[in-house]
């Protein structure tokens, strides 16, 4: 598998956008028991987890770009 | 001359690798490996290496994912555990790497750049380095000088020192048009007259080239099992980040929240570490072994592939008996002499310069037989494939003949001669013995049959034994007649033998054998058996033959042995089995590891009794499994780049042998191991 | 004790005489050659197939079978869900049942297609007579019918046959096995009391004096297919337990072995088509084994009963809460586990009430998904491991790995992982979501391990299509509804796509002769290596919410 910077770049904004969404959803479902900054990480690292996840997949249906 | 198959320790000498500081270049370069592009490229590695980075996080701020029990400290422990796991795959990877390089840079050192004569279009000379040869170009070599490239010789006889590349130290007789001897290596030297060569590979194109690009993983692609075998990988870290991602729900939902570093812990411990770091050891380290046996491997499949292999064609000559047939014994028929059939014999051979024409001039001499003429005056006839026959027209006209009974048979008739009753006797009773007769003849009368004794290599019946226990199956092509092939196949143990064949023939055998799904092997050096090579799923040319046969071939062996295709369908088998039997083990492994993590991760959820090892507390039980899983890939190299030891035994027994070590030792090993080690860490 | 060993032997005895002669006739259907019953049914099937317009003989290639289950099961399912929608007007409605709730009617269209019947509703009090018959009763043939020809289609791939054509397999399966079976056994049931009437629930006065409605109705037809085709979904909410649905110990053993025959058989069935009996028998004798082992566990866990309430009396009393006494302790936990491991999904008992180890082989059964498995789908799981198992262990042998003289290749390994990735991500992944949000979405009724192991309970059934229920969940919301449904869909069709490609890449592939060097596959030595392959990845995979669920429980417990 090949990385190109621009690609990096990307996923990483990409990530921070989507957890703009996320945390804030993770710390109104928690009802205030996980305070923001928390919520920020937890959101940020789920997002890594998915990320993880679609990498293997693609690794699994692709694996000659391994 | 030299002659191919001689004592195998004599044999095996590629120049010798320099293995010293291997260790410490590995260990800087396992550094450099941790550059996330070259970690994405081993998907379980790179998941180890995110993790250590989010428990680097964590040791800097332990509560940034919400408040948890685990410590700094601990955290700051698993981050360097994990470190390290990361940094003893790429070790092995390095390693590997390493002394396919060494192996490279001993022969790239045959290779340093040399000037060459270039012949130009008008026939003038003009000094080029060997860097800007191309195909298609003609050189002009002379005693002393390096031979710049590939190439095939055009004009000129010279012998040629090709110790560089294949440490015999002998040299070899180069010459035109000959299926031997026309072929010439880049990096060897001319040591008497010259040659004009014709240049056949591009520079960084030819066979030395080829190798070093091999054994140094550069251009190394995957091949089909390892494709297979990563993604099952992929599939079982998918599988077990799953699980552990949806672990912390139900974690909380009984009170017993886990944190972070654990859950990572946890991941690490289960995903194939093991076999995930030690793969592309295992590949490189395979090809390694390739190019230690001086074979030339142009890739990784094709290795691969040797394993699979079910049939091995081989040539009776060269393989399963000594090249040379040796004149043994004159049998006279006819009502003529032995001392008679001795003459003719000498008058025939005269001009044979074959190791089989000079040992009958030997042996008529032996017997006292003397030329009754004069030999400038005489003419050699050459023997060809189609006329199966050689021989001298005499001064007085007299046509001797020498060849194949059946050749020589018609040769009397078309003379208005007759064959003797008693030439069938003999012939049979020759091939018999397993030798092959030659008729002798003199214009229309049949003197005699020679016997040709057929010497099989020492040793040769118990490695086709071998074989048969692999379920690989032999293939003799003989020329020789159907009694003789019959004799030779039953006294070296091959289970078929096709008589009397013609190269069409074999690429015949070979169709017969793929048609029926069957994987066949081949060996070959003329340029009429690059068909064949090309055919054949795994062709191994011999270094001494034609250019064109090894361009055919997906092998060149550098020794010129062709028994070596034997070798070479176990290191191909060793490859697989060493991947296959590490994954066992990785998978096993982890039985033990959540028997030691679980109970650990959920201390608070009353599961104490599943700690059956006894751990000494939740984070010495953590701690011990990763050490655990960190420290077997630095202990399974030597394993990896040796590679599983190969016994020749049928798949069933192989099994039986292989899910005892690796399965079973997979699942107690990590018991003892993470119980010492937990011992170890109590005692601080 | 004896009594229960006994009665659990016999059933067992009875199952290993069946299969044999079962297998073999299945065998025959499907290779096309003459079979008894094939002189009835040859013309009805000749109708079936020119009314519908089908070129049967006419073998399909992957993609077109795949086109051909997914449509069809489209078309019925959406039919169905029709039904259900406007049953208040449709006939037989003998009790004025009025249309349920959208998401109710899609999940128990979707639970009955997939061979399922996850139900989330009570039979008698929320569909009509004519719901419950004509259109989850047709949708329990079909769909088992479904399950028959994949697996009958991957056994071919396997053996390098053509796959054959889905609308064929499909109606013999359902003429020449499934309907002539459940003729013979509804009557079998109505003979020993399951009553089979069109008539009103009728009125009764109890003892006390006190008025009570008596559901009942054409049950006797619907139980027979309900155990034979693996579909689970009872008449009435408490399915077998109910003294109409399986009134006595006849009843109850005929239903324990009708269920597993299928499964069971596949097995022997794909060793006479695959030419290699003994390797048949070596895989049922294996998952006999796992089966008699899980038996064993459940079993003596129900015997030692619960120490809380050992304690109290000073004595070991088997654990009957939750059981029908005329079955007893033994007969239930065999039940129990006979339902979650072939997918039937009837229950004779409640599973939430079974002790531990009975949770936790019931949830075994629901992970691992073949000691016996589902109706075709779970025969084919089986093949799937052994795909797998074939490919660690031919590596060790040194050579390419090959089943049945078929290379295994990066295609092959890919398809079969999907099949071992798709269950964990139907299980696990709306697990952990139900879990994180207890209060909103779980409706759990008893908190703690116990309800780890309801709510993973609910997502195991649903993606290995079995449909019963550890029950204790308030089920009929809309999150359960629709969450299961998504479980209920990927845990059926994903893997029968990946079935079906991965038969049709072994039909194209060139056979290897098998010589010295071929790992075998029909010895004891490679059929245990399976074993061990099927437990480990399975244990690996779901340990953990095994451990938090019902293993914490037992330590909890005790």
């Amino acid at each position: 598998m090949h990385l190109k910077s621009s690609v990096v770049s990307r996923a990483i904004l990409s990530a921070f956008l989507l957890n703009l969404a996320i945390a804030p959803s993770i710390h109104a479902a928690s009802g205030g028991a996980i305070d923001r900054s928390t919520a920020y990480a937890l959101g940020l690292l789920i997002i890594i987890v998915l990320g993880l996840a679609i990498y293997l997949a693609v690794a699994i249906i692709q694996p000659e770009r391994f | 001359m030299r002659q191919p198959g001689g004592p195998r320790q004599q044999r095996r000498h590629t120049p010798k690798a320099n293995l010293s500081d291997l260790y410490q270049r590995a260990f800087k370069e396992a550094l450099g490996k941790l550059n996330p592009k070259i970690m994405i490229r081993n998907p379980v590695m790179f998941l180890v290496w995110v993790g250590t980075l989010i428990t680097a996080v964590l040791t800097l701020n332990p509560n940034i994912f919400g408040v948890t029990e685990t410590s700094a400290v601990f955290n700051g422990l698993v981050t360097l555990i994990l470190l390290f796991t990361v940094l003893f795959a790429n070790f092995a990877e390095a390693v590997a790497e390493g002394r396919g390089r060494a192996q490279a840079d001993a022969l790239r050192s045959t290779q340093t750049k040399t000037y060459a004569q270039r012949i130009l279009a008008d026939g003038s000379m003009e000094m080029v380095s060997s860097a800007d040869l191309r195909r298609g170009d003609r050189v002009k070599v002379k005693a002393g000088d390096m031979i710049p490239a590939d190439g095939e010789v055009l004009d000129g006889v010279a012998s040629v020192d090709e110790s560089a590349i294949t440490g015999e130290s002998a040299p070899v007789l180069k010459e035109p048009n000959s299926d031997v001897a026309s072929s010439v290596t880049g990096g060897t030297r001319i040591i008497s007259d010259e040659l004009i060569i014709r240049v056949t590979a591009d520079p960084g194109k030819g066979f030395i080239d080829r190798m070093i690009a091999l054994v140094e993983g550069a251009e190394r692609s995957k091949t089909p099992n390892e494709i297979a075998l990563t993604v099952l990988l992929a599939v079982l870290t998918l599988v077990f980040l799953i699980v552990v991602a949806t672990l912390p729900p139900p974690a909380n939902y009984i009170n017993s929240p886990v944190g972070i570093t654990l859950l990572i812990s946890l991941l690490v411990a289960l995903i194939p570490t093991t076999i995930g770091g030690l793969l592309s050891a295992i590949g490189i380290a395979g090809m390694d072994r390739v190019a230690q046996f001086n074979v030339v491997a142009t890739s990784g499949r094709a290795v691969e592939a040797c394993g699979d292999i079910n049939t091995l064609v081989l040539d009776k000559t060269g393989t399963i008996t000594l090249g040379n047939r040796l004149a043994e014994e004159f049998i006279p028929v006819n009502g003529h002499s032995r001392a008679e059939v001795a003459a003719i014999a000498l008058a025939a051979s005269i001009f044979d310069t074959t190791p089989e024409g000079k040992s009958i001039v030997r042996l008529a001499e032996g017997m006292g037989a003397t030329l009754d003429f004069d030999r400038q005056k005489a003419e050699g006839v050459e023997f060809s494939a189609r006329t199966r026959m050689s021989g001298t027209d005499l001064p007085d006209g007299g046509e001797a003949r020498k060849g194949a009974v059946d050749a020589i048979r018609g040769f009397v008739r078309s003379r208005g001669g007759q064959a003797p009753e008693d030439l069938g006797r003999a012939y049979e009773r020759v091939s018999n013995l397993g030798g092959t007769p030659l008729a002798v003849c003199k214009d229309d009368d049949i003197y005699g049959v020679i016997y040709l004794k057929d010497i099989i290599k020492p040793g040769i019946q118990e490695r086709f034994d071998q074989l048969r226990r692999m379920g690989v199956r032999t293939i003799m092509l003989t020329g020789d007649n159907r009694i003789t092939a019959a004799v030779i196949a039953k006294e070296a143990g091959v289970d078929e033998f096709i008589a009397e064949a013609t190269p069409e023939d074999k690429i015949q055998v070979i169709q017969q054998e793929q048609a029926a799904g069957k994987l066949v092997a081949m060996t070959g050096d003329g340029t009429n058996d690059a068909p064949a090579l090309a055919q054949a799923n795994v062709g191994l040319a011999m270094n001494s033959g034609t250019q064109a046969a090894k361009e055919a071939a997906n092998m060149v062996d550098l020794d010129s042995d062709p028994t070596k295709l034997i070798d070479l369908v176990t290191i191909g088998k060793q490859l697989l089995i060493t991947r296959g039997a590490l994954t066992t083990f990785s998978l096993a492994n982890d039985i033990a590891k959540y028997f030691a993590i679980i109970p650990a991760m959920f201390a608070s959820a009353g599961i104490g009794s599943l700690n059956i090892m006894g751990l000494h507390s939740p984070q010495s039980a953590v701690l011990s499994a990763l050490i655990y899983n960190a420290l077997i890939i630095p202990a399974l190299i030597p394993l990896a780049l040796r590679g599983v030891k190969f016994r020749p035994l049928s798949a069933n027994s192989l099994l039986q042998r292989n899910i005892l070590v690796y399965g079973f030792g997979g699942i107690i090993a990590p018991f003892v191991a993470i119980k010492v080690i937990d011992l170890g860490i109590s005692a601080f | 004790m004896l009594q229960g060993c006994v009665q659990i032997a016999l059933t067992l005895a009875i199952l290993v005489a069946i299969v044999p002669f079962f297998g073999r006739y299945m065998a025959q259907v499907f290779s096309g050659q003459s079979t008894r019953l094939g002189a009835i049914a040859r013309p009805i099937e000749r109708v079936l197939f020119a009314g519908a317009g089908v070129a049967a003989k006419r073998p399909m290639t992957g993609t077109q079978y795949i086109s051909a289950v997914l449509m069809s099961n489209l078309v019925m399912g959406a039919f169905v869900f029709l039904i259900l929608m406007t049953q208040e007007r449709l006939p037989f409605n003998s009790t004025g049942l009025s249309a349920p709730s959208w998401d109710l009617a899609l999940h128990t269209a979707i639970s009955f297609v997939t061979n399922t019947n996850q139900q989330h509703y009570s039979g008698e009090t929320t569909y009509t007579y004519f719901s419950q018959v004509g259109a989850l009763g047709f949708l329990m043939f079909t769909s088992a019918a479904t399950g028959i020809a994949v697996a009958i289609a991957f056994i071919r791939g396997l053996t390098g046959q053509a796959i054959g054509n889905f609308y064929q397999d499909l109606v013999l399966s359902i003429t020449r096995i499934l309907l002539p079976i459940s003729l013979v056994g509804a009557i079998a049931l109505l003979i020993a009391g399951v009553p089979e009437t069109l008539g009103a629930p009728v009125q009764a006065t109890t003892p006390e004096g006190a008025l009570q409605w008596i559901a009942r109705g054409p049950v006797a037809h619907f139980e027979i297919i309900k155990e034979l085709g693996e579909n689970g979904g009872g008449f009435f909410g408490i399915n077998s337990a109910h003294p109409f649905e399986n009134p006595n110990n006849f009843t109850n053993l005929l239903e324990t072995v009708i269920m597993m025959i299928i499964p069971a058989s596949l097995i022997i069935t794909y060793g006479i088509m695959a030419g290699n009996p003994k390797q048949g028998w070596l895989i049922f004798w294996m998952v006999f084994g796992l089966y008699a082992i899980l038996s064993a566990i459940a079993a003596i866990g129900e015997f030692w009963g619960n120490p809380l309430v050992n304690n109290v009396l000073g004595d070991i009393q088997p654990n009957l809460e939750g059981k029908e006494t005329r079955f007893g302790w033994a007969l239930t936990a065999l039940w129990a586990v006979s339902t979650t491991g072939t997918m039937c999904g009837a229950v004779n008992g409640m599973h939430d009430s079974l002790m531990a180890p009975g949770g936790f082989v019931t949830l075994a059964n629901l992970f691992l998904q073949i000691i016996w498995g589902g109706q075709g789908t779970g025969t084919a799981y089986l093949f799937v491991f052994l795909v797998l198992a074939v490919f660690l262990t031919g590596l060790m042998v040194g050579r390419t790995p090959e089943f049945l003289g078929r290379k295994i290749e990066k295609r092959e390994i890919v398809l079969a992982s999907l099949i071992l990735l798709i269950h964990p991500i139907a299980i696990l992944l709306p697990s952990a979501i139900t879990l994180a949000f207890p209060e909103t979405l779980s409706n759990i009724s008893n908190p703690g391990f116990h309800g780890i192991s309801q709510v993973a309970y609910e997502y195991a059934s649903a993606a290995a299509n079995n449909g019963s229920g550890f029950e204790g969940l308030g089920d009929n919301t809309l999150w359960w509804n629709l969450s299961t449904s998504f479980s209920l869909i990927a845990g059926r069709y994903v893997p029968i796509i990946a079935l079906i490609l991965l038969a049709d890449g072994m039909t194209r592939k060139q056979s290897v002769p098998e010589t010295n060097g071929t790992l075998r596959t029909d010895t004891v030595l490679f059929t245990g290596v399976t074993a061990g392959v099927i437990i480990i990845l399975g244990a690996l995979t779901f340990l953990p919410i095994l451990v938090l669920g019902p293993v914490a429980e037992a330590f909890n417990l005790g």
